[in-house]
C-alpha cells in the first residue's frame, strides 16, 4: 500500500515538475474551446446583438430564448454544428499527437522541457499511438455493442415487466459493468501508451497490448490502487468545483469574469488529473523496468 | 327506480338533465379476460319529434381486428405488440340481447353503421331500430345483455397481467342532439365511430354499477363506493355516481390505496406499492388544482376523485380522464424535479371541468377540451410549483409549464398543418397534440394578454356557469367572449372579437412582430432660397433637436394589436399602440433626446409570437447577456472536449 502512495506522490511531483507540458495541453484545450465557442458567439451576436432577450437568461436556463434561436435561426446553427464536429475530431487527434511528447518527457525525468523536443517526440510516436487509439476505441465500441446486445436479450419490454424497478436495477448493474470494463480498458491503454513510447522503435503495437494485459493482470492490485487514487483525485476536484460553482453570481460582467476564471482554474487542474493517470503509469512502469520486469 | 326519481339516492338535487342513465351488473372473468354484463338503460327523448332508433358506441370493437377505423388511423404499432398479435389479444364487445320495456327482443334488427367513413369493417357504432318510437319528452327503459373480450392493454384501456383499466368499456348511447343544439340543424343522433384521437361526447346521467371481481382484487371507479358484498370466491363492488357523462373503473389485486381529504372531496390514490412514494406529489398537485379551479371557475360538485397510477405494464392507460376517475403516470426513482406526476394529474383533473361538466365534443372540437385544459394546466402548475420550474427543475435545468407548452408548439414542424378548429380524426397527417393542446393554450393566453386577466376570468367563469352540464360548441364560447369583451372594453377591440378567432381558431397563420430598427437624425435649419429668389441661405444650423424613427414590422400573417414601448436617452418612456394590420409601421418623434431602445409587446402578452428575440432593439445594448452565453458555451465546450479524452 505504501508503495502505491509513494508512486502516487511521485506522479504528482512529476506532473508539477513537468508543468510546461501541462500548460501546453491546457492551452490547446482553451484554443479549441474558443474555436468552437466563437462561431456560436457570432451567431448569437448576429441574432441578438441589439436584443434584450439574452439578458433574461442571466444565471438561469431560458427555454424561451433557446426555442426562439433554434426555431428561427436553426439554419445558422446547422453550419456551426458542422464546425463543432470537425474541431472535436481535430482535438482528439491533437491529443493523440501530444501523448508521445508528454510520455517521452515524463520518461526522461531530468531532461529540461523544450517545445522543439516536445513536438519532435509527438511526431515520432504519433502513428503508433494513433493506431493504438483506434484499437482501443474499437474495443470500447465492441464492449458497448456486446452489453447492449445482452441488455436487449434480457427482456426489455416494459409491457412484460412487473415493475420498472427491475429495469432500473438492471440498468444500474449494466452501467456498473460498463464502468468497470471501461476502466479496465483505460488502464491497459494508458500503460500500453507508456510501453510503446518507452520501447521506442517497434512498428507493431499489438504485441505491446498483449504484453500489457498480462502485465496489468500480474500487478493488478498496485495498478488498480494507483488508478483509484488518481480517479479519487479527479472526483475530489470535481466535488470542490461543484461546491464552488455558485460562489459567483453571473448577473454582471464582473461575476461572469470571476466565474470564467474559476472555471479555468478547475479546467487547468482537471487537465492535470488526466495527466496524473499518465505520470502515475509512467512512474509505475519505470519502477517495473518499462514492463519487462513483471 | 332510483333514476326515475326526481332526486338521487343521496337526496341531491339534479345538477344535469340526466338524459342517459345506466344500471350495470357485471362480472369480470380474469381467466378468460372477459366481462359478462346485464345493463338497463333509461333514456329520455329531449327532442321535438319521435325517435325510432337508438345509436350506441361499442368502442371495444375498435380493438377487434386490424380493419377497424381506430386501427387504420393509428396503425397497428399503436395497438398490439407482435407477441400480443400471436396471442390473439384483441378486444371486442357483443350485444347479445336488447329488449324494450315490453320485453320485445330488438337485437335482430340491429346493424353496425359508419357515420364518419365508409369503413364497413368498423363495428364501433350499433344502430338499433325500435318497435315503438319514443315520443318527445318521454322516458323509456331497455334491458341489455352483453359480453366483451378485454384487449391486452391498448391506448387508454385493456388489461395486462392482472391489471385492468376499464374505460369506454360498455355499450354507451350517443347524444341525441335537438335542432339548434351545437351544430345540429335538425333533431339527430351524434354518435361517431371510435377514432385514434378523441373520444368523449355523451349525455349526462346517473350510473349505478356493480362490479364482481375475484376476492382479493381492489376496485376503483367513478363515483362513490355504495356497497361491498362478499361472495364465496368473489367480491361485488357497487359504485354510484350522478350527473356525469361516462363511467370508468380499474382493478388489480396489487393496488394499494392512499386517501386524503380536500373539503368534502375524498381523494383516493390507487397504485402499486413501488409507486406509493409519489402519493404526496399527486395529492399536493391535485389539491392545488381543486383550490384553483374552485376559486377561478366554480365548485367541484362531486365528493370523490380517484387517481390511478398504473404499473409499468399498464402505462398505456396513464394520462386519461373520466368522470371523477383519472389516471396519471409515475416511475420508481423518478426525480422530484421531473414533474410528470404533477403535470398529468393536474391536466386530467381539469378535464373534470372541460369535457366532463362542460361537456364539449372532443371528436368534433378537440380544442375546447384539450386546449382549455392545457391553458389551465399552465396556470395551476406555474402557481403551484413556480413559474420557471413547474415542468422541469433538475440538474440546473428549469422549465416552466407555459414555456414548455410554447416550446412544444414551436418545435413541431406540423404546427401549421391544420387550424385549431379541426376535428380530431381529420388530423390525418399528425399535428393533433400540437394544435389541439398547445396552440389553443397559446392563443388563449394571448387572448388573456389582449383583453386582460380580469376580463378573461369573467369570460371563463361565465362560460362555465352558462354551459356546465350542457353541450356547448365553439361558437357558444365565442359568443361569450363577444359579450364580455365589449362590455368591459367598449369598442377598443372592435364590435366583437370575431377577427381574433378567425385567425387564431380558424386559420394557421403564425405571429411575429419585430422592431426592425431605430433611426435618429439631428434636426438642422433649412437652407436654400427660403424667403425670395435672390438670397440663398447656406448656413446650416444645428437646432438641438433630434428626429427619431422607430420601425416595427409584422413578419407573419396573424394581425393583432400590439403595444410598443419607446425609450429615450433621458429615461422617458412613451407607450404606443399599433393595430398591427399593415406589414410595417413607423413611430416618429421630434424631441431633445434620441430614442435608444424600443420594445414591441413589452409585457409579452402575445405568447403566440414565435420569435421574442426580435421584439426588442437597443442602440446601445447591454452585452452582459451575450457575454454570459459565450462564457457558458466556452466552459461547457472545454469540459465536453476534455471528457472525450477518456476515449483516447
Amino acid at each position: 500500500m505504501n508503495r502505491i502512495f509513494s508512486i502516487y506522490w511521485s506522479a504528482i511531483r512529476l506532473l508539477f515538475y513537468k508543468w510546461r507540458a501541462w500548460v501546453v495541453v491546457f492551452v490547446a484545450n482553451i484554443l479549441f474551446a474558443i474555436s468552437i465557442a466563437l462561431p456560436f458567439d457570432s451567431v448569437l451576436k448576429e441574432i441578438a446583438a441589439h436584443s434584450d432577450a439574452p439578458l433574461k437568461g442571466l444565471g438561469q436556463f431560458d427555454v424561451d430564448f433557446w426555442v426562439d434561436v433554434v426555431n428561427n435561426y436553426g439554419s445558422e446553427l446547422q453550419i456551426v454544428w458542422g464546425q463543432v464536429i470537425l474541431f472535436v475530431f481535430l482535438y482528439l487527434l491533437l491529443n493523440i499527437f501530444f501523448s508521445g511528447g508528454l510520455i517521452e518527457g515524463y520518461i526522461h525525468l531530468f531532461k529540461r522541457f523544450s517545445l522543439s523536443d516536445f513536438f519532435a517526440n509527438c511526431t515520432k510516436h504519433f502513428w503508433r499511438l494513433f493506431r493504438l487509439a483506434l484499437y482501443f476505441v474499437g474495443t470500447q465500441i465492441f464492449v458497448v455493442a456486446i452489453l447492449a446486445y445482452i441488455y436487449s436479450k434480457l427482456g426489455m419490454s416494459p409491457f412484460e415487466l412487473e415493475s420498472e424497478g427491475v429495469l432500473i436495477r438492471r440498468t444500474r448493474i449494466m452501467f456498473a459493468i460498463l464502468v468497470v470494463l471501461f476502466a479496465w480498458i483505460d488502464v491497459v491503454h494508458e500503460y500500453a501508451k507508456v510501453k510503446i513510447v518507452a520501447q521506442g522503435k517497434s512498428r507493431f503495437v499489438l504485441p505491446s497490448i498483449v504484453n500489457l494485459k498480462f502485465f496489468v493482470l500480474k500487478n493488478l492490485f498496485s495498478i488498480l490502487g494507483l488508478y483509484l487514487l488518481c480517479a479519487l483525485t479527479y472526483f475530489l476536484l470535481t466535488g470542490i468545483s461543484y461546491l464552488c460553482s455558485d460562489l459567483f453570481g453571473m448577473g454582471s460582467t464582473g461575476g461572469i469574469i470571476a466565474a470564467l476564471l474559476m472555471g479555468q482554474l478547475y479546467l487547468f487542474f482537471r487537465v492535470g488529473t488526466r495527466l496524473l493517470f499518465t505520470t502515475a503509469a509512467t512512474d509505475y512502469m519505470r519502477e517495473k523496468s518499462w514492463g519487462d520486469e513483471s | 327506480m332510483f333514476i326515475l326519481c326526481g332526486t338521487t339516492i343521496f337526496g341531491q338535487a339534479p345538477l344535469s338533465p340526466r338524459i342517459a342513465n345506466y344500471n350495470i351488473n357485471l362480472s369480470l372473468d380474469v381467466d378468460n379476460k372477459q366481462v359478462n354484463a346485464s345493463q338497463r338503460v333509461v333514456w329520455r327523448n329531449i327532442g321535438t319529434t319521435p325517435v325510432d332508433e337508438l345509436q350506441f358506441h361499442l368502442y371495444y370493437n375498435a380493438f377487434k381486428n386490424t380493419e377497424s377505423t381506430f386501427m387504420k388511423e393509428g396503425s397497428l404499432s399503436r395497438g398490439l405488440s407482435p407477441d400480443s398479435v400471436e396471442e390473439c389479444s384483441w378486444g371486442w364487445v357483443e350485444v347479445l340481447s336488447f329488449k324494450d320495456s315490453l320485453g320485445t327482443e330488438l337485437i335482430g334488427g340491429a346493424e353496425y353503421i359508419h357515420p364518419d367513413d365508409d369503413n364497413e369493417q368498423d363495428q364501433t357504432v350499433l344502430r338499433i331500430p325500435l318497435n315503438e318510437p319514443v315520443a318527445p319528452g318521454s322516458t323509456v327503459a331497455f334491458d341489455m345483455q352483453w359480453h366483451s373480450q378485454i384487449p391486452k392493454i391498448m391506448p387508454r384501456t385493456g388489461y395486462n397481467k392482472d391489471y385492468y383499466f376499464m374505460v369506454q368499456w360498455f355499450p354507451k348511447l350517443g347524444v341525441y342532439e335537438t335542432a339548434g343544439m351545437r351544430l345540429a340543424t335538425e333533431d339527430q343522433w351524434n354518435c361517431h365511430q371510435y377514432h385514434s384521437s378523441g373520444e368523449y361526447y355523451s349525455d349526462f346521467g346517473n350510473y349505478d354499477v356493480s362490479i364482481e371481481v375475484p376476492k382479493g382484487y381492489v376496485v376503483g371507479a367513478s363515483g362513490q363506493l355504495a356497497e361491498k358484498t362478499e361472495g364465496a370466491s368473489t367480491t361485488t363492488w357497487r359504485y354510484v355516481i350522478n350527473d356525469v357523462i361516462d363511467f370508468g373503473w380499474t382493478t388489480s389485486p396489487h393496488f394499494v390505496e392512499a386517501l386524503q381529504q380536500w373539503k368534502n372531496v375524498e381523494i383516493k390514490l390507487l397504485c402499486y406499492a413501488d409507486h406509493l412514494h409519489c402519493a404526496e406529489r399527486y395529492f399536493g398537485a391535485v389539491k392545488s388544482a381543486l383550490a384553483f379551479m374552485e376559486k377561478e371557475i366554480g365548485d367541484y360538485p362531486y365528493n370523490t376523485l380517484t387517481i390511478v397510477d398504473p404499473p409499468i405494464h399498464g402505462i398505456f392507460s396513464g394520462g386519461m380522464e373520466y368522470p371523477t376517475f383519472i389516471s396519471a403516470v409515475s416511475f420508481c426513482s423518478l426525480p422530484i424535479g421531473i414533474r410528470t406526476p404533477e403535470t398529468l394529474v393536474v391536466h386530467e383533473f381539469i378535464h373534470q371541468y372541460f369535457m366532463q361538466m362542460v361537456a364539449t365534443h372532443e371528436v368534433e372540437e378537440p380544442w375546447m377540451d384539450e386546449g382549455f385544459t392545457t391553458y389551465y394546466e399552465g396556470k395551476i402548475l406555474d402557481a403551484y410549483l413556480g413559474k420557471n420550474k413547474s415542468t422541469i427543475d433538475w440538474m440546473g435545468f428549469q422549465i416552466g409549464n407555459e414555456a414548455f407548452n410554447r416550446a412544444e408548439f414551436f418545435n413541431d414542424d406540423k404546427r401549421q398543418i391544420a387550424p385549431s378548429s379541426t376535428k380530431s380524426y381529420e388530423y390525418t397527417e399528425g399535428g393533433y397534440g400540437t394544435i389541439a393542446y398547445n396552440k389553443t393554450a397559446l392563443w388563449l393566453t394571448t387572448l388573456e394578454g389582449l383583453v386582460g386577466e380580469d376580463t378573461m376570468k369573467e369570460i371563463m367563469r361565465t362560460y362555465f356557469e352558462r354551459w356546465k352540464f350542457k353541450h356547448p360548441c365553439g361558437q357558444d364560447f365565442i359568443d361569450i367572449v363577444n359579450e364580455i369583451v365589449p362590455k368591459r372594453h367598449g369598442s377598443k377591440f372592435g364590435v366583437n372579437m370575431d377577427w381574433f378567432f378567425a385567425q387564431a381558431l380558424y386559420r394557421t397563420d403564425l405571429c411575429d412582430y419585430a422592431i426592425e430598427g431605430i433611426y435618429n437624425q439631428d434636426i438642422e435649419s433649412n437652407v436654400g432660397y427660403l424667403e425670395d429668389f435672390e438670397n440663398c441661405t447656406t448656413n446650416i444650423k444645428d437646432l438641438g433637436q433630434v428626429k427619431s424613427r422607430v420601425v416595427v414590422h409584422r413578419n407573419e400573417g396573424m394581425k393583432l394589436p400590439v403595444e410598443v414601448a419607446v425609450y429615450f436617452e433621458n429615461g422617458d418612456v412613451v407607450n404606443e399602440v399599433w393595430d398591427g394590420q399593415a406589414k410595417a409601421t413607423s413611430f416618429i418623434y421630434e424631441s431633445d433626446h434620441r430614442v435608444v431602445k424600443a420594445v414591441v409587446d413589452p409585457n409579452k402578452k402575445i405568447t403566440i409570437d414565435h420569435n421574442w428575440i426580435n421584439n426588442s432593439y437597443s442602440l446601445e445594448p447591454d452585452k452582459t447577456g451575450l457575454r454570459y452565453y459565450f462564457s457558458k458555451i466556452f466552459m461547457a465546450t472545454q469540459r465536453a472536449i476534455e471528457s472525450l479524452m477518456v476515449l483516447i
